[in-house]
Parts: C-alpha cells; sequence; structure tokens
C-alpha cells in the first residue's frame, strides 16, 4: 500500500495542502463506523426534537376517549394510551423533552464546573484546597440519590428537573476543567500574557477557554444520554417530569405498571429510549478520537 | 508503606463522615422545605377514606403533638444535630409512618436482602464477565470480539430500569411465563424469584467487567515479555496460562469495587420494579410518604455502601499495583 502510494504520486491530495481542521476532524471521525451510525442518528433526534409539533401526528395531550388502550394499528402506530392520547406522538414530543434535559443539564453543569474548576486552577492554593474538598464529597456519594430527593423538593416540572440534575453533576466537569486549567497555566504563552499585564479573565476566556474545548464537547456529548438516563431514573421512583407533559422517563413508567396487559406500551419507549442512548454514547466516541482524548470519559 | 496507610485511612474515613455528614445536612434541609409533609399525606389519606374533611381544630392539634414528638418545632440546625449525633451509634429513631418500629430495626431487616441481590449480581458478573473479556482479549478482532465488544456497549449504556423491563417483558410475559416478575412474599427468597432481579443487576457490571479485561488482556498480549516467552518456544497454552492471564486479571479486581457501588445504587431501581422489601425500596416508598427520618436514612444507608466501595477500590489498587501511592 504505502509503496504503491509513494510511487503514483498523483493527485493533490498528495501535495502538502494546508487542510482546513474540519477536514481534519471529518476525516479521523469517519474513520469510526459506529460513530456514523451515531451521527446519523443524533441529527434524527435533533429533527424530531425540533420539529416535533409539524412531525407528531397528533398533540401529545389530544385525548381519544373512544380509544384507548388501543393495541398498535394503522391510526395509532404504536397504540394509545390510559386515555387515549397517541403513543407515537407521545414519543415524538418526548424526545424533544429529553433534548431539553439533556442539553439543559449539560450546559448549566457545565457551567458550575466551569466557574468551580477555573476559578480553583488559576487561584490555587487555600481556594483550590477548599474547592476540590467540595468536588471530592460531591462526587463520593451517588449524586441520583441527591438528585432524588433534590426534584422531591423542588417539583416535577423540566425546568426543576434540569436544575436538580445540574447542581448533582457539576462536579465532573469541575475536575475536568481544573485539570485543564492546570496544565495550560504554566504554558509559555499564558504566562507571556500574564507577563503583559493581562487580567486572569482575560486569560481564561482568550487563552484557556479556547484550549480546552474539545475536550469539554466530549464530557458534554457523554453528559447529554446520562441526564436522559438521570430523568427516567426519577420518573421511574415516582418524582420526575409529570405527565400529561411526555418524557422519556414517564413513558417507560407507564409501560412498567402496564406490562402485563399492554406490553407494547413499555416495548416502544424503552426501545427507542436504548437506541437514542447508544447513538450518543456512539458520537461521543467519535468526537473523543477527533479531539484524541481518550480514556478521559 | 505501614505508617502511610494508616494515614491513608484515618484522612479518608475523615473525609467519608464529613461527606455523611453533608449529605444529612443537604437532604435535611431540602426536605424540610419541599411541599407537602407527612402530616398533609396523612391527612389527605384520612379525608379521603371518611369522605369528609377533618377538623382543622383537632387536626392542628395532632399535628403540633407530632412536631413535638419528632422534635420538629425545633429549629433545623438542632434536628440535624440531633439526628447526626443519634445516627454515630446508629440510632435512627422512630419513622413516621410506624412510630413503634425502630428505623435501624427496619434496616437490619431489609439491608441483607439488598446486600444479596447486590452481591450475588457481583458474583454473577465476575463469573460471566472475565471469561467472556478473556475470551474477547485473545480474539481481538474476531467476530467474538465484536459480539462482547457490541454487548458490553450495551449493557454499559442501558439502565438497568430499561434491563428490568426487557428481561420481565420476555421471561415473566407473552414470551416465556416462566418467572415471577417480583414480590418476595416469604421472607427469604426461592430461587426463582431471585433470578430476574440479580440477573438485571448483573448485566451492567458483567458489561463492565467484560469490557474492562478485553482491554486488559489485549494490552498485555502486546507485551515484550508475551513476545520473549513466545520466542522461547512456549506453547501458546502456557504463554496464555503462565504469563498472560495472570498479568491481565490482576487489574480486574479493582473493577469489581465501582461495580458494587452501582449495583448498590441501582438496587434503588431493581427492588422497586421487582417489588423486593430492601433499603432501595425503603427509600422510593418512605419518599411517597413525605417519611423524611426514613428517607434520610435509607440514603444515609446507601452513601456509606457506595463510599466503603470507593474506599475498597482504593486500597486493592494499591495492594495490587505498589507503584500506586495511596493519597487522601
Amino acid at each position: 500500500m504505502a509503496v504503491n502510494q509513494l510511487s503514483q504520486p498523483t493527485a493533490q491530495e498528495e501535495l502538502p495542502v494546508a487542510e482546513s481542521l474540519l477536514k481534519v476532524f471529518w476525516r479521523r471521525y469517519r474513520r469510526n463506523a459506529m460513530a456514523l451510525v451515531g451521527l446519523v442518528l443524533v441529527i434524527i433526534f435533533v429533527i424530531l426534537a425540533i420539529f416535533a409539533p409539524w412531525i407528531a401526528p397528533y398533540h401529545y395531550n389530544d385525548q381519544n376517549l373512544a380509544a384507548t388502550w388501543q393495541k398498535p394499528s394503522s391510526t395509532y402506530w404504536f397504540g394509545t394510551d390510559d386515555v387515549g392520547r397517541d403513543q407515537l406522538s407521545r414519543i415524538i414530543y418526548a424526545v424533544r423533552t429529553a433534548a431539553i434535559v439533556g442539553l439543559g443539564t449539560s450546559i448549566l453543569s457545565l457551567i458550575i464546573g466551569a466557574a468551580i474548576g477555573s476559578v480553583s486552577g488559576m487561584r490555587g492554593g487555600l481556594t483550590d484546597t477548599f474547592l476540590m474538598r467540595l468536588v471530592e464529597i460531591f462526587n463520593s456519594f451517588p449524586s441520583t440519590l441527591l438528585a432524588i430527593i433534590l426534584a422531591t423538593t423542588l417539583g416535577q416540572k423540566v425546568t426543576t428537573i434540569v436544575i436538580a440534575l445540574a447542581i448533582t453533576n457539576w462536579a465532573g466537569y469541575a475536575r475536568l476543567i481544573r485539570g485543564q486549567v492546570l496544565s495550560l497555566k504554566n504554558q509559555e504563552y499564558v504566562q507571556a500574557a500574564r507577563t503583559l499585564g493581562a487580567s486572569e479573565w482575560h486569560i481564561i476566556t482568550k487563552y484557556v477557554l479556547p484550549n480546552i474545548l474539545g475536550p469539554i464537547a466530549v464530557a458534554l456529548s457523554f453528559g447529554i444520554p446520562y441526564a436522559m438516563v438521570a430523568e427516567a431514573g426519577l420518573s421511574v421512583i415516582g418524582v420526575g417530569i409529570r405527565p400529561p407533559e411526555p418524557s422519556w422517563g414517564n413513558l417507560i413508567n407507564l409501560g412498567i405498571s402496564k406490562m402485563r396487559g399492554f406490553p407494547h406500551l413499555a416495548v416502544w419507549p424503552t426501545l427507542l429510549f436504548s437506541i437514542t442512548l447508544l447513538a450518543f454514547t456512539w458520537f461521543g466516541d467519535g468526537l473523543q478520537e477527533i479531539f484524541n482524548t481518550k480514556g478521559e470519559r | 508503606m505501614r505508617v502511610n496507610f494508616i494515614f491513608f485511612l484515618i484522612k479518608r474515613l475523615a473525609m467519608m463522615a464529613v461527606s455523611l455528614v453533608v449529605i444529612i445536612a443537604i437532604s435535611y434541609t431540602l426536605l424540610a422545605k419541599a411541599p407537602g409533609n407527612f402530616m398533609d399525606v396523612q391527612r389527605a389519606v384520612a379525608a379521603m377514606t371518611t369522605l369528609a374533611n377533618s377538623n382543622s381544630e383537632t387536626f392542628k392539634i395532632q399535628k403540633a403533638l407530632f412536631d413535638e414528638r419528632y422534635g420538629l418545632d425545633k429549629p433545623l440546625y438542632m434536628q440535624i444535630w440531633t439526628y447526626t449525633k443519634n445516627a454515630v451509634t446508629f440510632d435512627f429513631g422512630p419513622s413516621f409512618q410506624s412510630p413503634s418500629i425502630l428505623i435501624q430495626d427496619m434496616v437490619r431487616e431489609r439491608l441483607p436482602r439488598t446486600l444479596l441481590i447486590v452481591f450475588l449480581g457481583i458474583g454473577l458478573a465476575l463469573i460471566v464477565g472475565i471469561p467472556l473479556g478473556v475470551i474477547a482479549g485473545f480474539r481481538r478482532n474476531t467476530w467474538i470480539d465484536y459480539i462482547v465488544t457490541g454487548f458490553s456497549m450495551i449493557g454499559q449504556v442501558v439502565p438497568v430500569y430499561v434491563l428490568a423491563i426487557v428481561l420481565i417483558l420476555i421471561f415473566a410475559g407473552q414470551v416465556w411465563n416462566v418467572l415471577p416478575n417480583g414480590g418476595w412474599a416469604t421472607p427469604v427468597p426461592t430461587f426463582k424469584q431471585l433470578i430476574l432481579p440479580v440477573l438485571t443487576l448483573a448485566l451492567g457490571p458483567i458489561a463492565g467487567i467484560a469490557r474492562f479485561t478485553r482491554n486488559q488482556v489485549a494490552e498485555t498480549m502486546s507485551q515484550e515479555f508475551i513476545r520473549t516467552a513466545r520466542s522461547k518456544g512456549i506453547s501458546e497454552r502456557l504463554v496464555i496460562m503462565r504469563h498472560a492471564l495472570r498479568n491481565s486479571l490482576i487489574p480486574v479486581v479493582t473493577t469489581t469495587a465501582p461495580q458494587i457501588a452501582y449495583a448498590l445504587v441501582g438496587s434503588v431501581w431493581i427492588e422497586n420494579i421487582f417489588r423486593i422489601p430492601g433499603i432501595g425500596q425503603l427509600f422510593a416508598t418512605a419518599l411517597g410518604a413525605r417519611d423524611y427520618p426514613l428517607v434520610i436514612t435509607s440514603t444515609v444507608i446507601l452513601a456509606l455502601g457506595v463510599m466503603l466501595a470507593n474506599l475498597l477500590a482504593d486500597i486493592l489498587y494499591s495492594i495490587l499495583d505498589p507503584r500506586i501511592k495511596l493519597e487522601a
């Protein structure tokens, strides 16, 4: 192979033309077949989330009391629930809820984690010790249990669930960002900026942040499915997003309670939910290859 | 080393104590601020059963008596302090729902059930996961490897409650109705009642252990001492048995501890879906009834278990790999 390529210096590809960063990323990304599958599924997921009202055949709360507990049919592809709501439409709207919960939670926990992690890394000393002890405490116990209690207190709406999950999940981001800040802090160009009198804020936003976007993107892509799992987990315990607003959690919960008589109510949400989770994980694996951050998961 | 180890242990245990106090304080504060309290839930139930609104004067007196009895009339920090102080000696007081039974007695009755499914699950995961990982590691990039890797991906990504549904639908639903889908009527569960919960709980750890073992074996096989052993003319079987396996399996021990932590937290969902009267079910039902002493105690017990598992992981790590220094 290599010999072949050497003996035939044909196309322009062989010439050392500067490749755009995006092209490099794409070349690395597509090496992983599952990452491509993940990307396609994530795109479908995003389209469903954005255009749910136009794609779904019914509104998620349209009740047809003459057609409750329907088995899958041509009118109701995935059947109907206890008050005759179309299960397919509810699943499509649940994708939208999951997108809000997944993105909202990851971004909010990233903001909290970034604030604490960068202050901790830049300041060092006592501040660092104190904040890292806090991170350790938050890391040491099961965050899901705390999220369950927090959701009980804050209430069972989408916004409050996002807040509850973010408050319990920022510690990992803080640790990641502190580590990155520490490794960048002593780089020559950062020191040069500091010598020139740049403020700490300027250094963080102009030098440190752009350099850690890769690991952050990877962490976010794994944070999204994590948040979805946590959200659905809350519903199964009984403190998740309240119906009629559909979410993976309350659809799965209904499925669990009606498994005996109406297995289709359990099958479709769990199957599609699992596929969504796998898609995001494959997508994250692909991103990891782009940024060469294997093992920081 | 000895002194270091003792120092490490003291530091870690101190950290654990601090964490537990923080958990107690946070959950206590949160639950005190939560909408709806135990007496409100009780009143709603009473109003529903008697089909009449309960007399508000009598209710007020009842509530005052109740508050005094559980110390709820004291300031929050005093409540937290009293609870924490008593928790040190494993005295958690009575629960709201059943004032005559002490919480520690409930824990003593239920914890063994939770531990039973957790440890059976982890045991199963080791028995199944290690061989799967070893086979996949030695046969890298073959169909066996792809199946094992694909399966462990699914097992690690899909949460326990989804796995539970899948298994119930297959083995206790329309496909094969061969196993009970839960409910432990007898104090000691029958073998059949154990199969589904334990299997559900084991799938995640099986996936994690298989994946880790596979990567360990694959890494060991690319090391130089394996090449040396082969070039000395030792049979492939001996290379695998004597050189490769020993070196790749030791690190596997360390992944078991985090899996115990995973299984402990997962037991909350398992016990609720399979209706197993353990700590996890206690946590969820207590939360629904706003029975706060019970919620906090079950949280503390589960959190303590998770922390002990993580501590165990660090200790095992340093024992097996002397290059790693224990640092708290």
